[in-house]
């Protein structure tokens, strides 16, 4: 292997891995083309062969980026899908607390804390509907309905549990996968869109 | 032949294309290359202005792959340049089509253009 073809491999490690992978051999027997091409002219050679990785590595990357997005979106909508069932589980659970223990027994904590329940259920159902749309304002309503559900789950559980343990452990530790899915995704940024 | 999920995509939507992903479809429009040839190719259509480094070509030979316009067709060796393998790349009608698509909308650009006084008029 020659010093160029050496270096020209270094230059290359400015691609994301799997393009390297998957073109690198092509680009180095491209590249000695050229370079077979161009003898006698290394200056004007190196100097396009330099602008030619600083041009294409940074969109190379910003792809590669698009693809882990397409990824949290295949992800974005998993837990969308699981949100939904959660959601009416909790709904179903707690309408039918609030339905016996508030109106049959006359248990006046009962029929609050289902309704309150049902109501943030019914919201991380919502909120996951939003998010499979892609609508607007998804994510934050997803933020909002995960505490919601945390609070109130949290909260009955701590001072006067009335839900089975499922519902509880659903609805405490559905909302913090949620929570703890949406500030990772958002904290990878919004990707690039993938040019022609 | 169209593949069946390209029948319900519309060339128009690819465009416009960059230039050299143009390019490279032109190149291929009439029969498969590899990269080198491609290159060459594409440097004889523009007097040399557009000379595709390594990392241009194999980008937007990635996107293009990706995108369904073209497609890899195996590893021989060219009987012109030796032993060495090279992977060879072919057009789809799909990428066929969108090339047709960018020809007749930068067709439609010159008219623009000639109206304008910008370029010459056609010679007759």
């Amino acid at each position: 292997m020659s010093a160029a073809e050496r270096a020209y491999r270094m230059l290359l490690r400015a691609f994301p891995a799997r393009f390297r992978a998957e073109y690198g051999g092509e680009m180095t027997q491209l590249f000695n083309d050229r370079r077979r091409d161009e003898r006698g002219r290394p200056v004007r050679f190196w100097v396009a062969i330099v602008t030619d990785v600083a041009r294409s590595a940074p969109s190379a990357w910003r792809e590669a980026q698009g693809e882990n997005s397409y990824l949290r979106g295949r992800t974005m909508r998993t837990m969308a899908i699981l949100a939904i069932l959660v959601g009416t589980l909790e709904v179903v659970s707690s309408a039918a607390e609030a339905a016996v223990g508030g109106v049959v027994l006359h248990g006046g904590y009962s029929l609050a804390a289902g309704s309150v329940a049902a109501a943030a259920g019914a919201l991380l159902v919502a909120s996951a509907v939003a998010m499979l749309r892609g609508s607007k304002g998804a994510v934050a309503l997803a933020y909002g309905a995960a505490i919601a559900c945390l609070a109130v789950f949290a909260l009955v559980a701590a001072f006067h549990p009335i839900f089975s343990i499922l519902a509880t452990i659903l609805g405490v530790g559905f909302p913090v996968a949620l929570l703890v899915f949406l500030r990772v995704a958002q904290g990878r940024g919004p990707a690039a869109p993938m040019a022609a | 032949m169209l593949k069946p999920a390209d029948k319900h995509r519309s060339p128009d939507a690819e465009l416009p294309l960059t230039p050299p992903t143009f390019q490279i479809l032109l190149t291929l429009a009439d029969g498969d290359r590899h990269g080198y040839a491609i290159m060459k190719e594409v440097a004889a259509h523009t007097d040399g202005e557009m000379r595709l480094g390594p990392g241009t070509l194999y980008g937007s030979l990635k996107r293009l792959l990706e995108g369904g316009l073209v497609d890899e067709v195996g590893e021989r060796a060219d009987p012109e340049m030796g032993d060495e393998r090279r992977r060879y790349y072919r057009i789809t009608p799909f990428g066929l089509a969108v090339a047709r698509a960018e020809a007749q909308r930068m067709d439609g650009v010159v008219r623009v253009a000639r109206k304008k006084k910008l370029l010459a008029p056609r010679p007759a």
